[in-house]
C-alpha cells in the first residue's frame, strides 16, 4: 500500500524530482509520476501548493527541457509515424527505452518536437480536405489551383510557390495569384502599390498582353469611369494615365 | 453599335496605345537630356490631350450603347 504523503515529510531527493520536472509536466503528469517513483499517494492541491510555494512555473515550452539527439529524434519519428497512436504512450516507452538522465520527457515534449520542430503531422485528422489537389496544403509547389469566390466569371486562378507559412501573411503565403506570377516571371517584380489587372476582364486570359500593370490612382480612375474589362479601350486609357504620370514628373 | 464603328474605334485604341508607348519610351530614355524631353514637353501634353480626347469619346459611345440595351 503507498505511503500517505505529508508535505514535512519530503525529502531532499523528492524535492528535486518535483523541481527538476514541473518545467515538463503538468500538474497531473507529475503527480503520476511521483506515485510511480516514490510509491507515494499525493492530491492535485498538495502538489500545486508546494510548487507554488516554491515558484516553480508550468513552462511547457521552455528550452530547458531534455535536449533530443539525433538518434532518439529518429525513434520518435519512426513511432509517431508508424505504430504508437498515443503520444503519452510514445513519450512512456522512450523513457524506458533512453532513460534521459535530464528530464524525463512528457507527451507534450513529443508533440512538440514533431509537429513544431520537425513539421511532421501524422494526418490523422487531415481536415475536410481529401488526398489530391484540393488539398492545399499537400499539393506540390507548381500546383495551379482555380479558387471561385462569389461566381464562375470573378474566379481567381493561383499558384503553390511556397510551402512555409509566414506570420504575416499567413495562408496566403502558400499560393499566389497566377496572373502575377505570369507578369513578374516576364518583366521582374512589382512594386509596393502596383498590381495586375485583366484587359478585357477575363480572369482566365494570362496572355501578356491581357496583363496591364497599374497603380491604385489609375485604377481608381478606371473604376470611376467605369471602363474596367473593356479591352483596347482600358488599354489606351491606362497607357495614357501613365504618360501623363510621366509628363507631370519631369514637368517638376 | 454598328461593326464599322467598333473596328474604328479598335483602330482608334491602336493608335493611342502606340503613340502613348513612343512617347513613353522617349521620355523614359535615360541616354536622352532632360532638357531635350522638357522642350518636346508642349508637343507631347497637345498630343496627349488629343488622345485623351479619343478614348473619353469612345467611352461615351460605349456607355450610350450601354445605356440604350
Amino acid at each position: 500500500m503507498a505511503n500517505q504523503y505529508t508535505q514535512n515529510q519530503l525529502t531532499q531527493e523528492q524535492k528535486d524530482f518535483i523541481i527538476a520536472n514541473r518545467y515538463n509536466c503538468s500538474y497531473n503528469d507529475l503527480i503520476k509520476l511521483f506515485n510511480e517513483r516514490f510509491n507515494i499517494n499525493v492530491t492535485y492541491h498538495q502538489i500545486r501548493s508546494f510548487c507554488l510555494g516554491k515558484n516553480l512555473p508550468y513552462k511547457r515550452y521552455s528550452n530547458k527541457g531534455h535536449r533530443f539527439s539525433q538518434e532518439e529524434i529518429e525513434w520518435v519519428k519512426d513511432k509517431y509515424l508508424n505504430t504508437l497512436d498515443n503520444i503519452q504512450e510514445i513519450a512512456d516507452e522512450f523513457n524506458k527505452t533512453f532513460q534521459p538522465t535530464d528530464k524525463i520527457v512528457s507527451g507534450y515534449n513529443i508533440s512538440d518536437l514533431m509537429t513544431k520542430r520537425m513539421h511532421i503531422k501524422r494526418g490523422t485528422n487531415k481536415g475536410r480536405f481529401g488526398q489530391g489537389i484540393n488539398d492545399k496544403k499537400h499539393a506540390a509547389i507548381g500546383t495551379i489551383m482555380s479558387e471561385v469566390k462569389y461566381s464562375n466569371t470573378s474566379s481567381y486562378v493561383r499558384i503553390k510557390v511556397s510551402d512555409k507559412q509566414t506570420a504575416d501573411k499567413g495562408y496566403n503565403a502558400y499560393y499566389m495569384p497566377y496572373h502575377k506570377y505570369v507578369y513578374e516571371q516576364a518583366y521582374g517584380p512589382l512594386q509596393e502599390g502596383e498590381f495586375i489587372i485583366f484587359a478585357d476582364g477575363n480572369t482566365h486570359n494570362f496572355d501578356l498582353e491581357n496583363l496591364i500593370k497599374v497603380n491604385r490612382q489609375i485604377n481608381g480612375s478606371l473604376s470611376t469611369k467605369k471602363i474596367q474589362g473593356k479591352g483596347k479601350l482600358t488599354k489606351a486609357f491606362v497607357e495614357c494615365k501613365k504618360l501623363e504620370e510621366i509628363i507631370n514628373q519631369i514637368s517638376k | 453599335m454598328t461593326n464599322e464603328k467598333k473596328e474604328k474605334i479598335e483602330q482608334n485604341m491602336d493608335e493611342v496605345i502606340e503613340t502613348s508607348k513612343k512617347m513613353r519610351n522617349f521620355l523614359m530614355d535615360e541616354k536622352i537630356p532632360l532638357e531635350e524631353k522638357k522642350n518636346q514637353l508642349k508637343v507631347l501634353r497637345g498630343v496627349l490631350e488629343f488622345n485623351r480626347n479619343i478614348v473619353s469619346a469612345s467611352v461615351v459611345d460605349l456607355h450610350l450603347e450601354e445605356f440604350g440595351n
